[in-house]
């Protein structure tokens, strides 16, 4: 058997494909198949770890026996492409949502969505002013074509539940009678002082931040409601931290 | 004292005994900047440059020196080299300029896909002539040299024909590298495996290790029997120190305590530390008196 057989083989046992492990000649204190579940268990076990780390709010949510059934799914299904962990849960969420494991749980892939923002927005280490000064040079003519940027790592979402109260019970275990038909909007962001900031949004709110986030230009921008105050708001919380030209990058 | 001297701003004297900087300990290390000898990192966690664990690094290099421990590189897969990630190495060391490099002899990757876990190797030529041929890409592209660590394994393949102690003074000799030895995967080996840690120490290039580790296993219970797992989650155990007092008599490269699950507080991994200074002090070859 070569090595690349061997690593073949091997490789395919670890993600429950169907192998004879015979093939592998393995020879140790106890049978190939106890051998290889060493292996097999330590793989999943520091992936699933890493992961109930980063998502402990669905962690308190369906418990840690689901979240390890969860977790080898994904595992199995969005293989880890690169040696560095840290941006591995980056799918666990869109892959919630499509999961039919978790069907029932309307809000887990928000609620993971949460989580994952979360972790992300801690790691941000140096966050940008609003550049005020390159602002004031820019000609009249240039403005309307402008467009404004969210802080890097922030989360904006909508749900037709209490999404941030279950998130934040969650965290806390403190999840009593919750009016689950409320909608609610949320921004998550990065903060110099606090490391991570989040609140709801109304409607209004979530409407213009939807349009800074998908880069309109700051003459469609003008055309929303409370144009003027919104922006002048989010610049000051640092949610909205840069602007571009139109086909910069 | 011989002092290493790879070009590092800060360098590991002979006989000092380090401890793997892990996330629990970040800040208190940063506020009380404690005695300890130098620091090691796993490098892929301190590869995004702008992330709060590089700010702790820039902060904490000036105090103390540094060692690059890899766990990503996938030395003995047949998989290309990962670009990205020896890009990504290269940036870190040269910002750093760390005393010492080192991987492993495992590999973790095939067919692009990775298993976050070192696997096992088998000791063929082939094994070697693959493992050899990457790490000197490796070297090349780091322009330093690499040492390699000794794994833990819990099976053999029939297929091995070369004693991990002889494969890896030939990746040595071949590569010009030098050699982490790993005491506590040593024991591990010795007690699941059958192999004989002192025949193995005895044959080791003791000229080409740099580093030694130390750190603890646990006891896994099977149906049909116990096996030890190289956890990093619990004290350096009697039998590692006694292999630790043994070998220091003749190789004094830098000494790590590793702990890497169930972290304790701070205060305990120092204490392993100042023992680690005192088992060495046993150890210690026997001065002739001029």
């Amino acid at each position: 058997m070569t090595l690349a057989e061997l690593q073949s083989t091997f490789s395919q046992h670890l993600l429950y494909q169907s192998v004879d492990l015979a093939e592998l000649e393995i020879t140790g204190p106890f049978s190939a198949e106890q051998l290889m579940g060493l292996y097999r268990n330590n793989f999943y076990i520091g992936l699933s770890e890493y992961l109930s780390d980063c998502f402990p709010a669905v962690v308190a949510l369906v418990g840690e026996e689901f979240f390890a059934q969860l977790a080898k799914a994904y595992i199995i299904e969005c293989p880890l492409s690169q040696a560095n962990l840290e941006l591995y849960g980056q799918g666990f969420a869109p892959f919630i949502k499509d999961c039919p494991q978790a069907e029932s749980l309307e809000y887990l892939a928000d609620i993971a969505a949460l989580d994952w923002a979360f972790d992300r927005a801690k790691s941000v280490v140096s966050l940008q002013d609003f550049p005020f000064t390159q602002l004031a040079q820019v000609t009249a003519q240039q403005q309307q074509q402008i467009s404004f940027r969210l802080q890097p790592e922030t989360l904006l979402l909508c749900a037709p539940y209490p999404l941030l109260k279950i998130w934040l019970g969650a965290k806390s275990g403190e999840l009593d009678a919750l009016e689950m038909k409320s909608d609610e909007r949320v921004v998550m962001y990065p903060n110099k002082h606090s490391g991570v900031l989040f609140c709801n949004l109304s409607s209004t709110e979530y409407q213009f931040l939807q349009q800074v986030q998908a880069h309109a230009s700051l003459q469609s921008l003008s055309a929303l409601p409370d144009f003027q105050d919104l922006l002048k708001h989010f610049i000051s919380l640092h949610i909205i931290n840069d602007f571009k030209f139109a086909g910069e990058a | 004292m011989t002092v290493l001297t790879p070009p590092c701003s800060l360098a590991i004297a002979e006989n000092a005994i380090g401890v793997g900087l892990r996330s629990p300990h970040y800040q208190q290390i940063l506020a009380q900047l404690p005695d300890i000898a130098w620091l090691e990192i796993h490098s892929e966690n301190f590869f995004n440059a702008g992330s709060a664990q590089r700010d702790l690094l820039d902060r904490l290099a000036v105090h103390y020196p540094l060692s690059f421990h890899g766990i990503g590189l996938s030395l003995g897969s047949t998989d290309p080299l990962n670009k990205q990630h020896l890009r990504q190495l290269k940036s870190l060391i040269d910002n750093y300029q760390p005393a010492l490099v080192s991987e492993h002899l495992s590999w973790s990757s095939f067919s692009g896909r990775y298993f976050n876990d070192l696997l096992p190797v088998p000791l063929t030529s082939e094994s070697l002539n693959v493992f050899c041929d990457r790490l000197n890409q490796v070297q090349d592209f780091l322009g330093r040299a690499v040492l390699v660590e000794n794994p833990t394994v819990y099976l053999n393949f029939t297929q091995s024909h070369i004693d991990e102690w002889a494969f890896l003074n030939e990746i040595q000799r071949r590569c010009q590298s030098g050699l982490l030895l790993d005491l506590n995967n040593i024991y591990v080996n010795s007690i699941n495996l059958g192999i004989d840690a002192e025949h193995y120490l005895q044959n080791i290039n003791v000229d080409a290790v740099r580093e030694i580790h130390l750190a603890g296993f646990t006891r896994k219970v099977l149906e049909d029997g116990e096996i030890l797992i190289d956890t990093h989650g619990s004290p350096v155990s009697e039998p590692v120190w006694e292999l630790f007092r043994n070998f220091r008599s003749r190789c004094q490269a830098p000494a790590l305590i590793e702990w890497d699950n169930d972290i304790p507080d701070l205060a305990v991994l120092l204490a392993e530390a100042r023992r680690a200074e005192r088992e060495q002090l046993a150890g210690a070859p026997e001065q002739v008196p001029i």
